[in-house]
């Protein structure tokens, strides 16, 4: 586990966490960090476990086996109610009865704050998410968008020490989606507040965490920044995962090159020795074509079997040698759609190349 | 922390003793008592073979299948078509059709008895119309019980048929069904549940029905009246439990073959149904008006027949109409004090109840509380519904009698009765509550526990204002059967308790029809004006909360 805290103790930590229903078990041995003010995302497929991981730390679930600390302390047999943390639910799960201030403000009259000092810090919170004319209306009359902004209000209303958010963007619209996310990022840098986020959406987590844990059948599958899981994955599992990937099984390590069925590929700096079945990879857009190739190593001629247009990029999906070949393509350098059966030749630059175990 | 030790097991466990004291170990008594002999020892099936054997009792079990048997067919053949044109058809005036079929709910069972009596009695407006038949006997008791069933058969059987799928119509139009084959192929199959449901009902009301054979029965024994003519007349207890027993059977295989058929109905419910829309087809628009206006003049007419019994002053001689009959309500201290009881009874059962019922429906519905909890109090909550009322109220003797039993000062209490009438009715109030708290997000109480709230403050912030309206119509249900009914209670009452329904019985059994009619009257309006106040409130509710409105 890497201490990307470095050295100060970090604020959540989570060590060697369990939890079985009957048979089933759900979360196995995990652990990590999170520094104080750090936006963590949890990634992973449905059903890897991320929610109950995220229900175990807001103590909605009791854990079978391993401990939560918070701040120093150890939480984790306590009940949510004497836990420090906000919650924004998928569903938001706001109250229908009450309005956008009578949401917010459910926290505060939960604790007994005085009514001045209520209402002062509820219009506060509605500026903060930019919902301070929309105070007296009901959940029933708010967009998706608004709906989320007062649940993320409301959870924000005890100025907790961590954020906890489950899916929150899944139920909307893509573009307001995109505009949330980074609304959510900006908001949550300002507070400083220390925040975990689950999402079975890798595009999300890779925007805006600091670093993601990637979750897969119960355990962590790796832990790093964005785009240290996304250039060196630890594995295909989640190299798949972050992205289109070319993967192909390794056959064998001959000196510096590597075979796989049809080809021969150099590479940059191939591994002392090779990890259990074995893959070779490389992104799609890390793929050199046409007069990209001259001069590189690891060329291949292959046809165009088909051509899909993505607006910004071509991706070609190639044939020849054996091998089939997703290359993602700038428009704006091809300029053209190419038709399929073209002829043309690519290269799997050496320094791409990428060998990972496909355990799991 | 407290509030979670009490919630936990505390308050189910509390609950749950009190269910089981109203229902479960009453039910328990009746069942021990018809295998033990009169001084108390076991005697096996003794008190069954000596119930087969007396003469002219085992006759009576014959006649209440065979008598239930034909009010169902004809309850179902007259209900489905009425139901079909409430909830699919464009026919006009749907809306004063459904009031006309729900107007005999609000009277006891007695009232549409009388109604026959003064239209096809001895001395009947239509007597003809039975073509020398004798009333008095097996056909006056299924006429009197098809008025008496009607209304809840059309109302299972038109919630059923509005609850189905457009998409399947407009598939079956599509691949160029007619109406008839759209009918044949997708209407029936999709209303199979609700059919099944209603006939199980129906059977189980008119086989443990007390008030129409007792009106309109003649010497036609049947078990409902023999179980009150075996403990009151006969003190023979045991033979009164042995059919309590019988009367137990049909009523818990009903139970299980609805439970079977939900099983198979929710597989083939999809959460992606489309609301049917009802098509103008003037044909069959038609046929089915002058169907339903024919069913609703009779039912209006034999309603109106009773109201019209009970305003003339000595039927049949004497045809002068007035209120002479509410008069002597109100001049007889007894019998204006039955009228009071019973405004008493509802009352306490409908404020009892309805607190109880939203108790355990949110416990259920929430999943507050341990799991051993919320598994055993639904089990319990379901089982009234398969209880009748004569047989629970016979319980009701055998456990509350027992000197041994600490509960013992509640015999002859008003108390008692309202105990007694908040069992009986108790399933469909409480899964109302359920029905109403189990469609808030479950998040809704994590988000509350995050923001610090624990599961009463949440009840008393979100859920008790989200589930006002309800609360209103369990309040509503509670009263109006508690006003009507009279099977639970036949046992318990005695002359401080006695309520008005019972006091029907006890003039019918002195002859004095109209005074009884005009009893039954005084009721179905207090039931009418419970409702008027129920659909009000529950009108001002929805109209003040205004977060409803989307």
């Amino acid at each position: 586990m890497p201490d990307s805290t470095g050295g100060t103790p970090p604020y959540l930590s989570v060590q060697g966490l369990g939890k079985h229903y009957g048979a089933a078990q759900v979360v196995r041995d995990v652990g990590f960090e999170v520094a104080g003010g750090e936006f963590v995302c949890i990634l992973g497929p449905s059903g890897c476990g991320k929610t109950t991981l995220l229900r175990l730390i807001a103590g909605f679930e009791q854990a079978d086996a391993g401990t939560i600390r918070q701040a120093g302390a150890d939480i984790t047999a306590l009940p949510p109610e004497r836990r420090d943390f906000g919650i924004v639910f998928q569903s938001y799960a706001l109250f229908p009865n009450r309005d956008v201030a009578g949401n917010v403000v459910f926290g505060l009259e939960s604790v007994g704050m005085a009514r001045a000092a209520r209402a002062a810090r509820v219009a506060a919170l509605l500026a903060l998410v930019g919902l301070s004319d929309h105070a007296q209306k009901y959940p029933s009359q708010l967009s998706g968008g608004q709906q989320q902004r007062v649940a993320l209000a409301r959870a924000l209303a005890l100025q907790p020490g961590l954020l906890l958010l489950d899916e929150p963007l899944s139920a909307l619209d893509a573009n307001v989606r995109a505009h949330l996310r980074d609304e959510l990022r900006g908001l949550q840098r300002r507070l400083g507040v220390t925040t975990l986020m689950v999402t079975h959406d890798q595009a999300e987590a890779l925007s805006v965490a600091d670093r993601i844990v990637v979750m897969n059948a119960g355990r962590i599958e790796q832990v790093g920044s964005p785009s240290e899981l996304y250039t060196r994955p630890g594995s295909l599992f989640v190299g798949r995962f972050l992205g289109e990937l070319n993967a192909w099984p390794l056959a064998a390590l001959e000196g510096s090159a590597a075979r796989i069925a049809g080809a021969r590929l150099v590479l940059a700096d191939a591994p002392a020795t090779l990890p259990g079945a074995p893959w070779l990879c490389i992104r799609p857009a890390s793929v050199a074509v046409g007069s990209e190739v001259e001069g590189r190593e690891n060329r291949l001629d292959m046809l165009v079997a088909s051509a899909t247009f993505l607006g910004d990029a071509v991706r070609l999906a190639l044939e020849g040698e054996g091998l089939r070949v997703l290359a993602d393509v700038p428009f704006a350098r091809l300029g053209r759609i190419p038709a399929a059966g073209e002829a043309m030749t690519v290269a799997l630059p050496a320094a791409q190349l990428m060998v990972l175990p496909g355990h799991g | 922390m407290v509030e979670r030790r009490v919630l936990g097991h505390a308050l189910p466990g509390l609950l749950l003793l009190v269910l089981a004291a109203g229902t479960v170990l009453p039910l328990a008594a009746l069942l021990g008592r018809a295998f033990l002999d009169r001084n108390g020892g076991f005697t096996g099936l003794g008190n069954f073979v000596r119930y087969a054997t007396e003469p002219g009792l085992a006759v009576a079990a014959w006649n209440s299948v065979w008598l239930s048997a034909q009010t169902t067919v004809i309850t179902i053949v007259l209900a489905y078509p009425y139901a079909y044109a409430l909830a699919r058809s464009a026919m006009p005036g749907r809306a004063a059709f459904r009031l006309a079929a729900m107007l005999p709910l609000l009277a006891p069972s007695l009232l549409p008895a009388f109604g026959m009596i003064y239209l096809f009695g001895q001395q009947g407006a239509l007597r003809g119309w039975l073509m020398g038949a004798e009333l008095y006997g097996p056909v006056g008791i299924v006429l009197a019980s098809v008025f008496h069933a009607l209304p809840h058969a059309v109302l299972l059987l038109a919630a059923g048929l509005a609850a189905g799928d457009g998409r399947l119509y407009e598939a079956a139009q599509a691949l160029r069904a007619g109406p008839w084959r759209r009918f044949m192929t997708v209407t029936l199959p999709s209303s199979r549940y609700a059919l099944v449901s209603a006939t199980s009902v129906v059977f189980v009301l008119v086989f443990t029905d007390f008030g129409v054979p007792t009106v309109v029965g003649g010497s036609t024994n049947v078990l409902a009246t023999d179980i009150y003519k075996l403990v009151i007349g006969r003190f023979d207890f045991e033979l009164g439990a042995v059919v309590g027993v019988l009367l137990l059977v049909p009523a818990v295989a009903a139970y299980g073959i609805d439970a079977l058929a939900r099983r198979t109905q929710r597989a083939s419910l999809s959460g992606r149904s489309v609301p049917i829309t009802a098509v103008r087809m003037p044909v069959r628009d038609t046929v089915l008006f002058l169907f339903c206006a024919a069913v609703a003049a009779a039912i209006l007419g034999v309603i109106g027949m009773a109201v019209w019994g009970s305003l003339v002053r000595f039927w049949p001689y004497n045809l002068t109409l007035g209120l002479h009959n509410y008069a002597r309500l109100l001049e007889d201290g007894d019998e204006f004090r039955a009228v009071a009881n019973s405004v008493v009874l509802a009352a306490g059962t409908a404020a009892a109840g309805t607190a109880v019922a939203a108790l355990t429906g949110w416990l259920v519905a929430r999943r507050v509380g341990a799991g051993w909890a919320q598994g055993a109090i639904q089990a319990v909550a379901m089982l009234p519904v398969a209880v009748p009322g004569l047989v629970l109220g016979l319980g009701y003797i055998f456990f509350f009698n027992n000197p041994a039993n600490p509960m013992h000062g509640l015999q002859g209490t008003m108390a008692l009765l309202v105990v007694c009438s908040v069992a009986h009715f108790y399933t469909v109030p409480h899964l109302m509550a359920v029905g109403g708290l189990v469609r808030l997000d479950r998040e809704i109480d994590l988000a509350a526990q995050a923001l610090r709230a624990g599961p009463v403050s949440v009840g008393r912030r979100v859920y008790l204002p989200y589930l006002a309206p309800v609360l209103v119509e369990m309040f509503g249900y509670f009263f109006v059967n508690a006003m009507t009914t009279v099977s639970a209670l036949i046992f318990l009452f005695n002359a401080q308790t006695r309520v008005a329904a019972i006091a029907v019985v006890n003039l019918v059994e002195g002859s004095r029809f109209g005074q009884a009619a005009a009893f039954a009257v005084v009721l179905m309006v207090l039931s009418l004006v419970a409702t008027g106040v129920q659909l009000a409130v529950r009108a001002a509710i929805l109209r003040r909360q205004r977060w409803r409105v989307r």
